[in-house]
């Protein structure tokens, strides 16, 4: 039986995870979800107009890439890579699993995820897959973390919307 | 009829002139460390700066036992990042704390001992005399 990992360890990890992220950095991204129930595709299985639904706050921690321009024959463009660390709990409170294509608004941007990774295991032991009966209360998944590129809302069809 | 206890003490003849003998015969007779009728203080009898005490080392010991429990992990994982806790300044903090506190309370204890006591009375009395040396005889004039 593994010595260190346990609920209780995990609980600390969790409380401090919790004062650091929710009282101490208290940055926040809207997160919208494809709904693909509403988001019909053409003979390809690809979706011209997607319908999202959000935007739910997250709590998360970011890096912030820079921004540059390319120049092509069509004009300038701009490109910019964002980072969105999620500790895993807030995307189990907010109901939201992480997908590739999802949406991430950050400073009146708009960002599309690329990847996700899920790969901070706490003592290297997740316990919803333990293999073995001693390891299930062991260990933690931690965090979910998004690769992003910054896109356009006109591409994406969210307009925000002012009083 | 009233019953009374009539108590008295008393000296042995052999034994009255005995400089170690204790003052009171029997089962509270201190013979060693291991019979000295140390007590249990009762918080409420202690007075404000007592309690005081009580309550930085308490602080103390709750700083050291805090590091303790953040030592078993120096480092907390965080989404993408790893956090260091402060094991090592709370442990330092709470043993200096600890060594000025018992410092503390040992000079005051000091200071309260019977023998110091006994000096400043001894230190009153001198300035007394002094004093009352230096006042001027009355003159009688006849």
């Amino acid at each position: 039986m593994a010595m260190f990992g346990r609920q209780r360890d995990v609980q600390l990890f969790n409380s401090v995870n919790q004062e650091l992220i929710h009282d101490i950095i208290e940055q926040l991204v809207g997160y919208y979800k494809v709904m693909l129930n509403q988001t019909p595709a053409n003979v390809y299985g690809e979706a011209q107009n997607k319908t999202y639904l959000g935007p739910i706050l997250i709590p998360c921690l970011l890096v912030r890439g820079g921004t540059t321009q390319e120049t092509d024959t069509f004009g300038p463009d701009t490109f910019r890579e964002l980072e969105v660390r999620f500790w895993k709990d807030d995307l189990i409170s907010a109901n939201v699993v992480p997908e590739i294509g999802d949406i991430i608004l950050w400073n009146n941007l708009y960002f599309e995820v690329d990847n996700t990774n899920e790969n901070q295991l706490v003592v290297g032991k997740d316990p919803n897959y333990p293999y073995n009966s001693d390891v299930v209360p062991f260990g933690d998944s931690l965090s979910i973390i998004l690769t992003c590129h910054l896109t356009r809302p006109e591409i994406l069809g969210i307009e925000q919307q002012t009083l | 009829m009233i019953n009374f206890n009539l108590f008295f003490n008393y000296v042995k003849r052999l034994e009255r002139d005995n400089p170690v003998k204790a003052p009171f015969s029997g089962s509270n007779l201190i013979s060693n460390m291991s019979n000295v009728p140390y007590n249990n203080p009762v918080y409420t009898q202690i007075n404000a700066p007592g309690r005081y005490w009580i309550y930085e080392y308490t602080l103390a010991i709750s700083k050291e036992l805090l590091g303790y429990v953040r030592g078993k992990y120096s480092t907390v994982p965080i989404p993408g990042a790893e956090v260091t806790l402060n094991q090592d300044a709370l442990i330092t903090a709470a043993t200096a704390e600890k060594v000025a506190l018992i410092e503390k309370l040992r000079t005051e204890l000091d200071e309260a001992s019977r023998r110091n006591q006994l000096e400043r009375r001894a230190a009153e009395n001198v300035a007394m005399k002094t004093t009352l040396n230096e006042v001027p005889l009355p003159i009688f004039i006849g």
